[in-house]
């Protein structure tokens, strides 16, 4: 499984899409700024 | 050969870095001037007109109160709702929580300036304090530093623009400012009208000592014409009202921050006497 | 084996005594009798004025280039001492030699360094005596602390160099990196303790707000807000420097030399201290970035006179330098491509680097809020450009700048890869695993850039954490999994000295580049005070109390950068000079 660069491919973008994920949204909200929606400027 | 060669290749970057630096605006930064308020002849237009050039210029005020969201936008909110707004919020507990009226509204300018975190307007605080703590410098202390009287002016022009005659007191004998004797040596401010009309290059334009130059309209007999106030904000605001036949943008725009007030009242008095 | 463990921990002690306990070394010689006087008000009779000399300009210009002096002297020897351990570790006496070189180098530049010290205190003095007097009189002691450190320094500093061949092999060679730890970590406390005095002048603590009186320690004074973001700052910019120099000098050597094997030990020198340089400028820009936090936090007037202010314009040219920086830096990486044979196959990614690069300096360097005439205004119809508007505002700056970091990165990578070939089955995948945290990492910067330019202010600056930590994640993931995927690999060779004299020419624009931002900086920071000897405690009513212009100030920093390279040039010309030797047959005429 190791030798296919595809599979690795796949996998390597879904993890690092999982990793910034999580790690964007506990900075943010660890600087007390809840990623809500409503944030458009009128 | 080499040696030259990375010598003149060395020297040529560093010409292409300086010759940069002296195409962008040159601009100048002086310490500010310590104005002297020529206590006597302030009316309230003055005042106001001085409040205007202080929350311009001197007090940095608009370096936030401005429209990149730092602070409220001062020059553009509707302060006349905003301000009783203000007095009837629960969370405001200051000096004039519960009154009302301009005189209220007069006391509340006054904390928000020598106190700011006294109140602090929801999500302007201070990161991380839950809006208890201004950003806001303390305007009577330094670096800013204004005095009584240019904080009262402040408020008259604020109290202006929300459509309330101002509650301030006009400056009294008593409250001349005495400069620092280690300030009274700034750049040279002129003594007398002429000397002041002579540094701002008024008669270059303006029909004055017989220049009888007429790219600026004619001020003989503007005392009748226009009241102190209005003067002192043609002077300061030249846009704002532009005379009949006359063009836009020809006088400059900066004599709030050029003149010291006892200038601006040297050439208003000279200007006002003018025969016609 | 027993006894390189005695010297090592001997070193650690030292540092520990001034590191971890900088009240003892900081607080020597406090009175606890606090100096109730106030801050002078000097009026303008009290500056001495000479012969119409314009004191200030002499003060700057000493300063700066003691400064200039001071940041080289101080970092070739922690670089000189990294080279010295990584010889030890890979018993590779190429680095070895080269740091014996850098020390030699930066000797002579030593009493210079001194020297032109001296000549600040007395032009300080002389020009600015009411001013010194308060310093002295918030810093009492500490100034004799200082003063015995750099006698301790010049000791230090003077065994180090001289016992280099007596201690070089064994056991012996720890001693003398034990000396070497202990010459840095004077030399750190120095500039720590000068940076106090700098950082005192922009946020004042443990003086009484109102009179300036001193209330507080000589720990407290010291540790202002300021403080430790300038210490890292300098710190780390002192790297770059110092290896930004070498470089200079190592890429003249190289076009001076005909001998191919002392061309070959010039191009691989040129290459370290390049590496060097730029490993010390990839963190700059987040501690800059902190020490402009620090500052906002200290006084948001201050931080607006910065960035917002008449000083806007200087971060423009900041800009520009730092673009030139990363542009000359990847023009020599990718020539360094050449070295290699392999490296031909990476040489066709480097046009979409180098578009990249180029992109996000055009973007780096838009202005946003301009002070305009009304005229431009009402040509702009606006103070913002409609479509550049949104370019110059802080989420697409640092959407830039992050990019430009990254794509800085590949480059190095791909040189460091160019020269190796991976043994290990798993190298494609691996690979591919990269190319994936590349991929991911850049969306998530511009999505972050996006995400901060549509939302309110707090969110502008909360975003850029994110980018900076996907930054930096790409930076130290792609590092640990190429560490692993190049264990056993093949090494390829590397044919020294095959590099076009041209890309010596970037290791030129460097140093000059790197030189003139140090005084572009040092300018700003020095105006972040505007009337202000000490900010809010003490004014300055000097005639040269105002802020110069950027035209004049950038004339007074070339004429200081260009009496720095001379100065620099007579440096290295003494270290040859040192080496030659007259042959003996030449008889006297």
């Amino acid at each position: 499984m190791l030798r296919n660069k595809w599979l690795a491919l796949v996998i390597g973008l879904a993890f690092w899409a999982a990793y910034f994920y999580f790690i964007d949204k506990s900075i943010m909200e660890g600087q007390g700024l809840p990623v809500a929606a409503n944030l458009m400027p009128k | 050969m080499t040696f030259l060669r990375v010598v003149l290749f060395s020297v040529a970057v560093l010409l292409v870095f300086t010759g940069f630096a002296n195409v962008l605006p040159q601009i100048q930064s002086d310490p500010p001037k310590e104005e002297i308020i020529d206590t006597g002849s302030l009316d309230m237009a003055g005042m106001i007109s001085l409040g205007e050039s202080l929350f311009k210029g001197k007090g940095t005020c608009t370096l936030c109160h401005n429209g990149m969201g730092r602070a409220p936008d001062l020059l553009e909110m509707n302060l006349a709702e905003t301000f009783p707004e203000r007095l009837k919020d629960p969370r405001y507990k200051g000096v004039a929580a519960g009154k009302e009226g301009p005189k209220a509204i007069e006391e509340y300018i006054h904390e928000s300036m020598v106190d700011p975190s006294a109140y602090v307007v929801a999500g302007f605080g201070k990161k991380g304090t839950n809006d208890t703590e201004s950003p806001m410098p303390t305007i009577n202390k330094p670096p800013v530093e204004l005095n009584e009287i240019e904080i009262n002016a402040v408020i008259a022009f604020l109290q202006d623009r929300a459509g309330i005659e101002p509650t301030v007191p006009l400056p009294s004998a008593e409250d001349v400012v005495v400069p620092d004797e280690s300030s009274s040596e700034g750049p040279d401010v002129a003594t007398t009208a002429e000397d002041a009309i002579d540094k701002f290059g008024c008669a270059a334009c303006h029909d004055l000592f017989g220049s009888e130059a007429d790219t600026g309209p004619p001020l003989a007999g503007i005392g009748k014409r226009m009241s102190r106030g209005d003067l002192m904000d043609a002077i300061l605001y030249p846009n704002d009202t532009i005379a009949e036949g006359y063009e836009a943008d020809i006088m400059p725009q900066d004599f709030a921050e050029q003149m010291s007030a006892s200038e601006l009242t040297l050439i208003v008095d000279y200007l006002l006497n003018l025969p016609e | 084996m027993k006894k390189q463990t005695l010297h090592v921990s001997l070193g650690l002690l030292a540092v520990l005594l001034l590191v971890l306990i900088p009240q003892y070394g900081f607080a020597a010689g406090d009175e606890v009798a606090a100096v109730l006087e106030g801050a002078p008000k000097p009026s303008r009779l009290d500056y001495p004025m000479i012969w119409g000399i314009s004191g200030r300009t002499v003060v700057w210009s000493m300063a700066q280039m003691h400064l200039f002096l001071a940041a080289f002297v101080l970092s070739v020897p922690l670089f000189s001492l990294a080279t010295e351990f990584m010889g030890t570790v890979t018993g590779d006496d190429r680095f070895d030699n080269m740091a014996h070189e850098f020390m030699k180098i930066s000797m002579a530049a030593y009493s210079l360094t001194a020297l032109v010290g001296g000549g600040l205190t007395l032009s300080l003095f002389l020009f600015y005596p009411q001013m010194m007097g308060y310093m002295l009189k918030v810093f009492r002691g500490q100034v004799l602390v200082y003063a015995a450190l750099f006698g301790f320094e010049s000791i230090t500093l003077y065994i180090y160099y001289y016992s280099w061949d007596a201690l070089r092999r064994g056991n012996r060679k720890w001693f003398h990196m034990s000396i070497g730890l202990t010459l840095n970590t004077i030399g750190l406390t120095l500039m720590f303790i000068a940076n106090a005095w700098a950082t005192f002048m922009m946020s004042p603590a443990g003086v009484d707000p109102a009179t300036g009186a001193v209330t507080g320690t000589i720990w407290e004074v010291t540790r202002n807000p300021l403080w430790n973001p300038l210490n890292l700052h300098r710190f780390l910019a002192n790297i770059a420097y110092g290896g930004a120099i070498v470089g200079g000098y190592a890429a003249y050597m190289f076009l001076a030399e005909k001998d191919p094997v002392k061309k070959a030990h010039y191009d691989w020198m040129g290459y370290t201290s390049n590496f060097i340089a730029i490993l010390g400028f990839l963190p700059l820009p987040f501690a800059g970035y902190w020490l402009m936090a620090e500052i906002y936090a200290y006084s948001q007037q201050m931080g607006i006179t910065a960035m917002g202010g008449i000083l806007a314009w200087l971060f423009i040219i900041q800009a520009v330098l730092i673009g030139t920086i990363m542009m000359a830096a990847n023009y020599y990486l990718w020539s360094g491509l050449m070295r290699t044979d392999r490296g031909a196959h990476y040489a066709r990614y480097v046009k979409y680097i180098a578009v990249v690069i180029v992109g996000g300096f055009l973007v780096w360097v838009t202005p946003h809020t301009l002070l305009l005439t009304s005229q431009e205004i009402q040509q702009l119809g606006g103070t913002h450009h409609k479509l550049l508007g949104p370019l110059g505002i802080m989420p697409a700056k640092n959407t830039a700048v992050n990019l430009m970091l990254v794509f800085t990165f590949m480059s190095f990578q791909m040189f460091y890869r160019s020269s190796r070939i991976p043994t290990v089955s798993w190298a494609k995948a691996g690979n591919m695993f990269i190319v994936a945290l590349y991929v991911i990492g850049c969306i998530n910067i511009v999505g972050a850039g996006l995400y901060g330019y549509i939302t309110p202010t707090v969110y502008k600056v909360g975003a850029s954490v994110p980018q900076v930590v996907t930054t930096l994640t790409i930076i130290i993931g792609s590092v640990i999994i190429d560490v692993f995927r190049l264990r056993g690999s093949k090494p390829e060779t590397v044919h020294w000295g095959r590099m076009s004299e041209r890309s010596q020419y970037a290791l030129f624009v460097l140093p000059v580049a790197f030189t003139w931002l140090m005084g572009l900086m040092g300018y700003i920071r020095s105006s972040l005070r505007t009337h202000w000897h000490v900010y809010t405690i003490m004014k300055d009513n000097s005639a040269e109390a105002y802020i110069p212009t950027i035209g004049q100030a950038g004339n007074t920093i070339t004429a200081i950068t260009l009496g720095f390279m001379a100065i620099m040039v007579f440096v290295f010309w003494l270290s040859r000079l040192g080496a030659t030797r007259q042959d003996e047959t030449e008889a006297p005429s």
